[in-house]
């Protein structure tokens, strides 16, 4: 079933059709989720109220249109929805849990402490470079989608994910020092 | 580290590979699907739902408006279910935010007690000259019409009570007698100071949205010497500011555009010498929190023209339910009244009302402004359903298409009065501006955007329609902020246009200046190559408006032996295309100062006043990263002092006395969040 079939099903009611569109999109919603906010059960919580959000207005959505970007942008809506209601900032990145923190068998040490870096590195970011970062590279939203999923012009993600990328990549060469804050910042 | 991220090809490439390593770990949970199943038995898709929303809304209308104009608990209560019922309906994009409002509005459903927040006697302005009412009536389109105004350097107390500007300022932020109780109990009864009316913000308006942009950061001149940006004459983010702290709300970092919060005061710029352009003025000052660099202002100041064209205004009003909350559908309604009120014989009006749809019933093409469909159709402003933005534009934007065709000769405004909570249909700006496109360049629609509401809204929805509809923004907490706003010589000044696409670029000397950064701005500056295009996002400017902005510079250190000498440290140039004749114009001037000036002793208490204004909401706006929270504070607290040593020039002004309520709550919140020892690798 294509995506197009799925919504239109979905508009006349078809509960199956959803559970469909929710096993395709579950990881990348749920990844997205755990990398912005650095909080498993949170994350839990936002994708089972963005699909939730997403079932209700799918009669609105317009067949044809990509489904991932929309769900992405109702999602991101649901993380910023409750980041304000809980008046508390969630956790950094850093610190979210693994499922399993065990190298993988084919991963080198190598390989591990580079991941273990990028981690760190993500975790240093402010709050809007992480968000970009994850959206493009994670969710694979292109500059376009993503402008449209947070609200906001292409020229400004294009901005985000250039400074995103060489504070990265400063924090990495320096082996995850943060950037010096300077007022610009 | 054992890899390579030297280009952003290659960091892209490395985090592709990291997120693909991750995914295995970054799975839902398997029992994902059964958990949604679960809750979707109680919320099914909106077809059915509609229908029974609509049995509850045709109970609750019959009595809406009395109820409602009692102001008693029955009809909050109805409010509170009805938004209880929207949070368990609506599906898209801020929907979440209404099971955050339905408790709130819950919460007042007890009986609602009128208080007035801070009634503030215009005497405490004007005081000790004459009452407002002598003052000579100001000519009309002639008025600027700034929120907050402050008087020019001289005469203070006089400039004050005789322009009727102030008397609209002091209506605008104090006449809150329309408004009902904050959460929390933090209001004093009548007539308190402002400083000592609400301690402390206790909290955030629930359910609102803002966007925050990255403050811009220090660019090295050898590397980029060009800063280009458009104007903006919105104050929106800094009347939001102050309507929440009044409210007992706290001031959401990331709801701060500084550039709105330096241009909500007028800071005297005198007119320039002929009527076709702008007066570009600038100072350069010693940066007041650190010695190694300086603050430059460049004002820009629009002509004052009188223009007798013909108006077409289309008002699209939201009548969603969202409008309920609150007085929002009363000062919406006023506001549209006062506009009809204020429309010529010769202008033409239409009304959109819109839900879920158009409200066809209510639609009103094109007419006199005496008309009486117009001011029934103004009336029955009802909230009920949700909310179709799109809709209600596309529809203003065929009528207003259309009477343009019919009236080529005269200036086309669309007008959305609404809380900007969009949540059918398109609910993005882009895509409903994209779907209402106007493709007539030389007589354009000009979409204004006139927010309401505390709670439940949505600032950058509303703004961003403006900024890229040819407009500009508004937000209104009373209904007789509502009236003085769109009062006749208000509007008249308003409903001028003088440039459109306005844009300025700012190129920095790079044998004398470092680095430069500029405050604020951030959703406004755009690329130097852009410079050269007329674009419709670019600002539209009213006839004898202002807009301000402020640089942080830092200088060589060759300049010192300097200091005493006058320096050009930069040119500017201003575009903007003539709204009376589609004609594209420039304006060249330098930014020309003595570096060794102090503001304190600049002899201009508005200069440093401004230069106040720009830094605290710039370094308060960093609060909302959450990093140097110490070194912010501290900012602020020596802005707070600096602030007050203004006192004996500017203390009996009502702006002077707003502002430093405000910065008093700033500097306290920031205090309250500081770590207790100063991180190190911070610099000014």
């Amino acid at each position: 079933m294509t995506d197009e079939q799925a919504v239109l099903r979905c508009q006349s009611g078809e509960r199956e059709a959803f559970h469909h569109l929710v096993e395709r999109y579950k990881d990348v919603l749920f990844g997205t989720a755990v990398l912005m906010t650095g909080n498993r059960a949170l994350a839990e919580e936002q994708v089972q109220e963005a699909f939730l959000a997403a079932w209700r207005g799918i009669a609105g959505f317009q067949s044809g249109r990509p489904v991932k970007p929309w769900l992405v942008r109702i999602l991101v809506n649901a993380v910023v929805s409750q980041r304000r209601r809980r008046a508390v900032d969630t956790v950094p990145l850093e610190t979210y849990s693994h499922a399993d923190d065990r190298p993988s068998p084919g991963d080198t040490v190598e390989a591990n402490l580079d991941r273990q870096a990028i981690r760190e590195a993500l975790g240093g970011l402010s709050r809007d470079h992480r968000q970009v970062v994850v959206l493009r590279y994670f969710a694979d939203l292109t500059v376009p989608e993503l402008a449209e999923a947070i609200g906001v012009r292409e020229g400004t993600i294009k901005s985000r994910l250039s400074r995103a990328l060489s504070q990265l990549r400063k924090q990495l060469a320096s082996g995850g020092a943060r950037e010096a804050y300077s007022h610009g910042q | 580290m054992a890899s390579n991220y030297g280009s952003d090809q290659e960091m892209e490439r490395a985090l592709r590979e990291h997120f693909e390593a991750e995914a295995e770990d970054l799975r839902a949970p398997q029992n994902l699907w059964q958990s949604i199943e679960g809750q979707m038995d109680m919320q099914p898709t909106r077809h059915p739902v509609t229908q029974v929303r609509r049995k509850i809304l045709g109970a609750l209308k019959q009595n809406w408006f009395p109820m409602m104009a009692t102001g008693g608990a029955v009809a909050v209560a109805a409010s509170a279910v009805f938004l209880a019922s929207r949070a368990t309906q609506d599906g898209l994009g801020v929907s979440e935010s209404y099971a955050e409002a339905a408790p709130a509005a819950a919460a007042i459903a007890a009986p609602v007690e009128k208080v007035v927040v801070k009634e503030v006697p215009v005497e405490r302005v004007a005081t000790p000259a004459p009452a407002p009412a002598a003052a000579p009536a100001m000519p009309a389109r002639s008025m600027t019409q700034p929120p907050a105004t402050l008087p020019r350097p001289t005469a203070v107390v006089e400039k004050v009570v005789t322009r009727e500007v102030v008397v609209e300022k002091v209506v605008e932020v104090h006449a809150q007698a329309d408004r009902v109780a904050p959460p929390a109990a933090t209001v004093a009864p009548q007539a308190a100071a402002p400083q000592t009316v609400v301690t402390p913000a206790p909290a955030r308006p629930p359910a609102t949205t803002f966007q925050d942009y990255t403050r811009q950061p220090f660019v090295a001149t050898a590397e980029d010497a060009v800063s280009t940006f458009s104007l903006d004459t919105d104050r929106t983010s800094y009347q939001l500011a102050l309507s929440w702290l009044q409210e007992g709300f706290e001031i959401e970092p990331d709801s701060v555009r500084a550039e709105e919060w330096i241009n909500a005061f007028d800071y005297g710029y005198g007119l320039p010498a002929d009527d076709w352009g702008f007066a570009i003025t600038s100072n350069v000052a010693m940066h007041p929190l650190d010695g190694s660099k300086h603050l430059v202002r460049i004002g820009f100041q629009a002509a004052e023209v009188a223009d007798d064209r013909p108006l077409n205004v289309t008002l699209v009003l939201d009548a969603s339910g969202s409008m309920g909350d609150g007085n929002r559908v009363d000062i919406a309604r006023s506001a549209a009244e006062a506009i009809r009120q204020s429309l010529r014989p010769q202008d033409r009006v239409a009304v959109v009302h819109f839900t879920e749809g158009v409200i066809h019933d209510l639609t009103v093409e094109h007419t006199s402004p005496d008309a009486s469909a117009v001011q029934r159709s103004i009336q029955r402003l009802a909230p009920h359903g949700s909310t179709n933005v799109q809709a209600g534009l596309n529809q203003g934007v065929r009528l207003a298409d259309r009477i343009r065709r019919e009236r080529p000769e005269a200036y086309n405004y669309v007008i959305l009065m609404s809380d900007g909570v969009a949540n059918v249909d398109a609910t993005n700006p882009f895509a409903i501006l994209e779907s209402a496109y106007d493709r007539n360049a030389l007589n354009p629609l000009r979409l204004i955007t006139i927010g309401v509401g505390i709670n439940n809204y949505n600032d950058v929805l509303l703004e961003q329609l403006a900024q890229h509809g040819n407009g500009w923004y508004r937000y209104l907490d009373n209904t007789g902020q509502a009236r003085a706003t769109f009062s006749r010589d208000s509007w008249l000044a308003l409903s001028t246009p003088f440039a459109d696409q306005t844009r300025a670029q700012v190129t920095w000397d790079a044998d004398l200046v470092k680095s430069w950064r500029i405050i604020g701005y951030e959703n406004r500056v755009t690329s130097d190559q852009s410079f050269a295009e007329d674009r419709k996002e670019f600002a539209e400017i009213p006839s004898g408006a202002a807009t301000t902005v402020f640089y942080e510079i830092e200088l060589y250190d060759l300049t010192r032996t300097r200091a005493g000498q006058e320096l050009t440290l930069a040119n500017v140039e201003l575009r903007w295309v003539v709204a009376e004749t589609g004609q594209s114009r420039s304006q060249r001037s330098e930014v020309r100062g003595r570096l060794d000036t102090n503001l304190s002793a600049s002899g201009d208490p508005l200069l440093e006043f401004g230069a106040i204004v720009a830094l605290s909401a710039d370094r308060y706006g960093g609060l909302y990263d959450g990093e140097y929270v110490a070194e912010i504070s501290r900012d602020l607290m020596e802005l707070e002092e600096r602030l007050q040593s203004l006192h004996g020039s500017l203390g009996g002004l009502g702006a002077y006395q707003d502002f430093r309520f405000m910065l008093e709550h700033m500097a306290e919140r920031a205090r309250a969040q500081a770590p207790p020892a100063a991180p190190t690798g911070y610099s000014r």
